[in-house]
């Protein structure tokens, strides 16, 4: 699907507008963003290993990358070897299908699911309910933006922009049906209502699908993080479990899976560890109690394999941890929805426009100052600001940004290769400035730069540029 | 199916490559690396284990008492009248649960949790100092549920098997066959979920309370 | 835009004990055309730059993010040209910012011409994060008699500037801008010091929005005792010497 160019840079100014109004979400992002980033701060300071605990991260996802289709096929062995299948899947369109065939022939009518993002990139929900399946959403705040009928609009709290006054409306609207009739206000009211409604769907879901923040090659397991035990739910009790993942998640043995799980909860949400890590490793054996007869792994490609080898490899090593999202003063001000797509925040601006195509999301990159914090944070070390910019280079040398935009630049650059003509030419404009706001200070209007004077002044600058005073000085003495 | 898996692990070849064809010898290496795969940095903490572990577990909301084998029956009555509850529970398994001889005056179910399950009592096959965290594996007479459909779980732990790290538990699992069993469930304090207003509140989905028994004379 | 801060960085040195010159052959650093993914045309201008100082012993640049591109940037965009990465490495190896340089090479005592203000200090992103310029220049503050410095809650966000960012979002910078401007009012200093025009001219523009009449100044500004004059977005006296 394509679209153009001039009205992708609307959707997303637009968007970004709209968020920015939002008082709720104002007020939501600034509570959200100050409990995760204090946290993180104070998990980092009582673990003096950390950095080297994120290098020993960095390394390990690396190798695994450098020799992803050996760990594949090793994971793939296990896999089968407990009794589970793999499938492997292109893009989004042949995993749904995938999916899909699976649910009905298990002649499946409830779905439940743990948090799963891939299964939001693959946009999974609308088929298996196009295919008469009832999809639950089972992690809380995923639940809240079902009902609410969004996207999530964070990694780890994909709820954060709701308020408890909406998710009040939210229950009492859905629940009603149910015989929950009371309005409950309450925050542990609010949690007990959904514990109480979702029970039903846990125990009568036929088929369960999660994700997997890991996919262990030793023991073919996948590996969910959560902290509300719905993943587990999910994963234990219907008939057949699916797992969807990117083909990226693969780790070698549960050592390495280790120092992974050891930066990511810290970077997530500032915990040591979640309430529930949990390794599934195909189906129930013979003699055990319970667990599901299938257990299905659906990989997922949709382009990851195109990046290895390029200089976007080290976005692969991505553990959705969120930390970026939560140190980016962009996303802290707009919020997730405002990036079009499930991916957001730095880690979302890297990866939209390598999976959907550079012409899809030209905003994305340039909606950053390359401060820097995101790849400071980064619990493996990907140096996100930098791979923006190469996104801006792939932007520039495919001719992707403004005619207008190009030409301004050129001429500049091609003044400043010719510095004294450069300060010859910019002479004028600067007197002007400086006339229009000597006797305040500041232009408060300022045509041509964007809409900077939109919501500041503009310091006028001085009469005369230093190249000039200086070359009064000298000639007076 | 399998051209999508040729197809994909031809891209991943490709977009590695360096020429080199990947062979067998290179699977075995990798496999090589698996086998020998031994703990990297990790947080270093001199405390005695049982405390830090009650530490841990306790930072997480958890509750717990020390008490010996004997013990195990009463203690779990003594913990659920004190909250109200009757004397039955889900039961799982392992060699402490295995060796108790529960008296008449309690029931207990030997069967997987359903919605309407109060509580459940488990055995611990390794507890992680590093982090207060429980590892429950799935097995013939441990089902998962009982981890995560009641409102009270209780986990007994036989305190020799508090371990520092989390690697320790996985080298635990391999030596007892385990570790590649359908579920490996580690548990760190109750359930719990900061999704409406970034505010914590427990007992999400998953029990809305955890409570260990760590026996130390076993 | 600003002449002050230039003349104050060249009072420094000279007060320091270095033989200044201002090179005639310069414009930009040409950063814009970096981030704007513009690398030939960043080359160019890096080359006359290169050009421009290769007779120098030293080179400060009274900017943390200019300094960025002369130190880390340059050598990168050149690192497969043959003909040129051995100049931009040179460059690279003699230029600093400076608040650094006057600390580190220079061992700098400086004067103790006193600001009485109470001082909220803005640390760049690339000065910070890309050459690790945090405690220099609060170390030369620190001489400053009767100057204090307020260290800002977030002191480690940026300020929403970003260099064309600030116009191709204005409103995303506005926003980001006056979270700043909000966290600088609550330390309640008069003054806002900092060691980057861009930041600085963001700051004051938001400031100066608001009806707030905090000053704000270049760090070299304050240094070199030339703080007495108009602040940033503050009008000239009207009579003037």
């Amino acid at each position: 699907m394509s679209v153009s160019t001039a009205s992708q840079r609307v959707e997303f100014q637009e968007r970004a507008r709209q968020a920015l109004q939002d008082t709720s979400l104002q007020r939501a992002l600034a509570k959200a963003r100050g409990g995760f980033v204090d946290h993180r701060q104070d998990a980092i300071d009582a673990l003096p290993e950390f950095d080297a605990i994120r290098d020993a991260a960095r390394d390990i996802k690396n190798h695994v990358l450098a020799n992803l289709d050996g760990y594949l096929e090793l994971y793939e062995q296990q896999v089968i070897e407990n009794g589970g299948q793999v499938h492997w899947a292109r893009d989004a369109d042949e995993a749904c299908q995938i999916v899909a065939e699976i649910c009905k022939d298990a002649g499946a009518k409830t779905v439940t699911k743990g948090k799963s993002m891939v299964s939001e990139e693959m946009h999974l929900n609308p088929v298996l309910e196009a295919a008469g399946m009832t999809v639950v959403e089972t992690d809380l705040g995923e639940y809240i933006v079902q009902l609410a009928g969004e996207t999530p609009s964070h990694i780890i709290a994909p709820a954060v922009h709701k308020t408890r006054e909406q998710i009040t409306d939210l229950f009492h609207e859905h629940h009603s049906p149910l015989g929950y009739t009371d309005r409950v206000t309450q925050r542990e009211a609010l949690v007990n209502e959904a514990r109480s409604v979702l029970r039903e769907r846990f125990v009568t879901a036929d088929v369960g699908i999660t994700g997997a923040n890991f996919l262990v090659a030793e023991t073919g397991s996948n590996v969910i993080v959560t902290n509300e035990g719905n993943g587990d739910l999910t994963s234990c009790l219907p008939r057949v479990h699916i797992v969807t993942a990117g083909i990226e998640k693969v780790v070698p043995s549960l050592d390495d899976l280790s120092v992974l799980l050891r930066v990511l909860a810290r970077s997530a949400t500032g915990q040591e560890f979640s309430a529930y890590t949990s390794l599934y490793s195909g189906s129930r054996r013979a003699d055990d109690m319970e667990g599901p007869e299938a257990y299905h792994v659906v990989l997922l490609d949709n382009g990851r394999s195109r990046l290895l080898g390029s200089q976007y490899q080290p976005m692969l090593r991505c553990i959705r941890c969120g930390a970026c999202l939560n140190h980016c003063p962009v996303y802290g001000s707009i919020g997730g929805h405002a990036y079009g797509w499930v991916y957001s925040g730095p880690m979302g601006s890297v990866l939209t426009p390598l999976l959907n195509g550079f012409d899809q999301s030209l905003d994305l990159p340039n909606a950053c100052t390359l401060n820097g914090r995101c790849k400071e944070v980064c619990p493996v070390r990907i140096p996100l600001s930098d791979l923006l910019l190469k996104h801006r280079v792939e932007q520039h040398d495919r001719r992707l940004n403004s005619g207008f935009g190009r030409l301004l630049l050129g001429v500049w650059a091609w003044l400043a290769c010719r510095p004294r003509l450069y300060q010859g030419v910019m002479a004028l404009p600067l007197r002007l400035m400086h006339l229009l706001g000597r006797r305040r200070g500041v232009l408060a209007w300022l045509p041509g730069v964007g809409g900077w004077t939109g919501s500041r002044d503009f310091p006028a600058p001085a009469r005369c540029s230093f190249m000039r005073q200086w070359e009064k000085r000298k000639m007076k003495s | 199916m399998n051209r999508a898996r040729d197809q994909i692990l031809g891209t991943i070849r490709k977009s590695l490559a360096a020429g080199e064809p990947r062979t067998l010898k290179r699977l075995e290496e990798l496999k090589s690396r698996i086998q020998h795969s031994r703990p990297q940095v990790q947080p270093e903490f001199d405390d005695d284990l049982l405390s830090r572990f009650c530490q841990k577990h306790v930072a997480v909301h958890g509750t717990y008492d020390r008490i010996t084998v004997e013990q195990i029956e009463s203690a779990v009555v003594k913990h659920l009248t004190g909250m109200g509850l009757d004397a039955q529970w889900h039961l799982g398994s392992g060699p402490l649960l295995d060796a108790t001889q529960w008296t008449d005056s309690v029931f207990v179910y030997r069967k997987g949790a359903d919605k309407n399950t109060k509580v459940a009592l488990s055995e611990a096959v390794a507890a992680v100092a590093e982090t207060g965290t429980l590892v429950v594996c799935s097995g013939p007479a441990v089902p998962p549920s009982q981890n995560y459909l009641p409102d009270d779980h209780l986990i007994v732990v036989d305190s020799r098997r508090i371990v520092r790290h989390m690697e320790d538990a996985w080298a635990m699992l391999r030596e007892s066959g385990v570790a590649k069993g359908r579920a490996i469930n580690l548990i760190t304090g109750p359930s719990k979920t900061g999704d409406i207003e970034q505010t914590i509140q427990y007992g999400a989905h998953g029990p809305r309370r955890l409570h260990l028994l760590i026996v130390e004379d076993a | 835009m600003r002449p002050q801060v230039a003349f104050a960085a060249v009072a420094l040195l000279e007060r320091a004990g270095c033989r200044v010159r201002v090179a005639r052959e310069q414009s930009c650093c040409g950063q814009p055309a970096l981030n704007s993914g513009d690398r030939a045309s960043t080359m160019n201008i890096a080359k006359s730059v290169i050009r421009a100082f290769s007779k120098d012993d030293y080179v400060v640049v009274p900017s943390g993010s200019c300094a960025d591109m002369l130190i880390n940037k340059y050598p990168d965009l050149f690192c497969h040209d043959v003909k040129w990465a051995g100049r931009a490495q040179g460059l690279a190896d003699k230029t600093y910012e400076l608040t650094t340089f006057l600390v580190e090479q220079l061992g700098a005592e400086l004067d103790q011409i006193p600001y009485p203000g109470v001082c909220a200090y803005h640390d760049s992103c690339s000065g910070l994060r890309e050459l690790g310029i945090h405690q220099q220049p609060r170390k030369l503050l620190d001489r400053v008699e009767g100057l204090s410095i307020r260290e800002l809650e977030d002191g480690n966000v940026c300020c929403g500037f970003g260099g064309l960012f600030s116009v191709k979002y204005p409103d995303l910078s506005g926003r980001i801008v006056s979270d700043k401007c909000a966290q600088i009012a609550q330390t309640e200093a008069d003054t806002v010091l900092g060691g980057d025009l861009g930041c600085l001219l963001n700051i004051a523009g938001r400031l100066r929005r608001e009806g707030r009449d905090l000053k704000v100044f270049h760090v070299a500004e304050v240094l070199a005792g030339m703080a007495d004059g108009p602040a940033i977005g503050e009008a000239e006296s009207e009579d003037k010497a």
